[in-house]
């Protein structure tokens, strides 16, 4: 199924859980007349987009002008959605399943509480990519996020479960107040990383400021590392040794920082 | 029936079935690997004395283990999954835990809905400081330890397999007896999935259900001890000083066919092997019953 976005305005639109397990079962007709937000007023699909449906599998292609476009992807349960030329915010969020590729650049909130499934960005995402929405007590809870570019700042914000890899950079306070899950930063975090979390694994590929909350452990080999190369991320450079710092010890020191690159920029243990 | 002038006798062997676990060892070196393999699978050779039977599959290279490191896989057989549950619950804590450097994966898919936590149990000694990590859709333990972390998978899938095949070869003397069976083991150690559990996969000490003692559940098999012949009722073929048995566990019952082919025609290929023979306990023990004969024309359960 093809969905060609031909709006191109500044006002963004907004799809409603545009999803392939409810778009499958309609005719182009139906999906034509499924709802959206267009700024501060409802629409149909149809007024913005070309509706090609040739087969009924599960996969979706979105093109044209979805850059600006929020939520696509948003609550998959399965499937596979492409989005060609970038996505706007909220893509993916709350998903739960299924394959969402998008060409291009992300917006923020990317896969913001998803649940599980797998996001895979080829640009660079925004803020909050994999985070709680404010006022929820959890952000992603299983799953996995790609970006192969840079991200903003709060990545990873209340993340209780998955694994996130950025293979550019990544904003401040990435993994702030984390409860569990991985976060990998091929080229290192930015300031802040990890404060306040309580528990989960922070991997920095690259230089990163080790936040005043963390404490140096030890340098060690986790077989851990190679098995998560092996499995999930073969990208993840192969260092003799790894820095392990433990932290934030504001709230139990029992999430970790492990640095794969030798020296990192800014070491501030606070004083004991 | 005669291979290469050996005898074959006309009997079974008398399998049963056994729930069946694969694990595998990693460490930063292949010695360090062989080491905790080792200690992981002593005090093994039967379950009339033993928790469990287990012993080395086989060394995997650095491209067939999970994290890129040096391995063993070892296989495990027990009465039950809760038997089996336990041994390798204390046997990896025990022999693998507290081995340096080591990490402990499944090796084995399993049967749907049977698998057995082993890291589910160890992570308790992490003491609170144990994470859990979930990748490629597998659940790992990272348990703190003084050379740095224990890595061990949470569940592991168990299957039924098969124990209790063997074979028992028949020779002029010991030296040569020896040979033979050594030469069977290396035959049927090229096949994947089997398990001789048994020092160096060879039984010098075969034996029957029962003894005239009563605490005892077996007891030395007279009829193929050289020594007692003439005062016992003998099974041993004119000519032979010396047996050994080859006993045999499997993930399925195919491979202890197979295994038992290729150690007979390797045992067969060695002079002075006069008979190969097999035990059985008159088709009372297990429901598998592989004829030597049939291991030659066909498969028969």
């Amino acid at each position: 199924m093809n969905i060609e976005i031909c709006h191109d305005s500044p006002i963004p639109l907004e799809f409603q859980w545009l999803t392939p397990d409810r778009l499958v079962p309609l005719d182009e007709f139906e999906i034509a007349k499924l709802p959206v937000v267009f700024g501060n007023r409802k629409a149909e699909l149809g007024e913005f987009a070309k509706i090609v449906k040739r087969d009924w599998n599960d996969t979706i292609w979105f093109d044209g002008h979805t850059a600006k476009v929020k939520g696509l992807g948003a609550g998959m349960k399965g499937g596979l959605v492409c989005v060609e030329n970038g996505a706007g915010l909220h893509a993916g969020a709350q998903m739960t399943g299924g394959v969402l590729m998008i060409v291009g650049d992300a917006g923020d909130w990317l896969g913001a509480e998803m649940r599980g499934g797998e996001i895979k960005v080829r640009g660079n995402a925004g803020h909050n990519v994999g985070s709680a929405y404010r006022g929820s007590r959890h952000g992603m809870r299983g799953g996995s996020i790609l970006v192969k570019g840079n991200t903003g700042d709060e990545l990873g914000l209340l993340m209780r479960r998955g694994s996130i890899v950025v293979e550019g950079s990544i904003g401040a306070f990435a993994g702030a107040s984390m409860i569990a899950g991985t976060v990998v930063a091929m080229k290192g975090f930015g300031p802040r990383a990890g404060a306040g979390m309580k528990r989960g694994t922070l991997i920095a590929g690259g230089p990163t400021e080790v936040a005043s909350g963390f404490r140096h452990s030890c340098d060690y080999e986790p077989a851990y590392l190679d098995l998560l190369r092996r499995e999930f991320c073969p990208i993840l450079p192969r260092p003799r040794t790894v820095q392990c710092y433990r932290g934030d010890v504001l709230t139990g020191g029992r999430g970790e920082l492990l640095v794969l690159e030798s020296g990192s920029l800014l070491d501030r243990p606070r004083r004991q | 029936m005669h291979i290469n002038g050996v005898e074959i006798v006309d009997t079974f062997a008398e399998a049963f079935p056994m729930t069946a676990a694969r694990v595998i060892v990693t460490a930063c070196n292949s010695e360090w690997a062989r080491i905790g393999a080792t200690a992981a699978t002593g005090y093994a050779s039967s379950v009339i004395g033993c928790d469990a039977e287990a012993g080395i599959e086989r060394e995997l290279a650095t491209e067939e283990t999970p994290d890129g490191r040096p391995g063993f896989a070892l296989l495990f057989f027990a009465f039950s999954r809760d038997a089996l549950q336990k041994a390798l619950v204390n046997r990896i804590g025990q022999c693998l835990l507290t081995c340096a450097t080591t990490a402990v994966y499944n090796g084995l898919p399993g049967d749907v809905g049977k698998s057995i936590r082993v890291g589910g149990n160890l992570r308790y000694f992490g003491d609170g400081w144990q994470i859990s990590k979930q990748i490629a859709g597998k659940r790992y333990w990272r348990i703190p330890t003084m050379d740095g972390e224990f890595l061990c998978e949470d569940s592991f899938g168990t299957t039924k397999g098969v124990a209790g095949g063997n074979i028992i070869i028949a020779g002029t003397s010991q030296p040569e007896a020896l040979v033979a069976a050594e030469a069977a083991v290396r035959g049927m150690r090229s096949i994947p999935g089997v398990l001789l559990p048994f020092p160096g996969g060879i039984v010098r000490s075969g034996s029957k259900v029962g003894s005239k003692y009563a605490a005892l559940k077996a007891s030395t098999n007279e009829a193929y001890c050289p020594t007692l012949r003439g005062v016992v009722k003998s099974a041993l073929p004119d000519g032979a000083n010396a047996v050994y048995e080859i006993v045999i566990d499997g993930l399925t019952l195919a491979l202890v066919e197979g295994a038992m082919r290729e150690g007979i025609v390797a045992a067969c290929e060695c002079p002075s092997v006069l008979q190969i023979t097999a035990g059985n306990y008159g088709g009372k023990l297990g429901p598998y019953h592989i004829r030597l004969h049939s291991l030659f024309e066909g498969v028969q359960k």
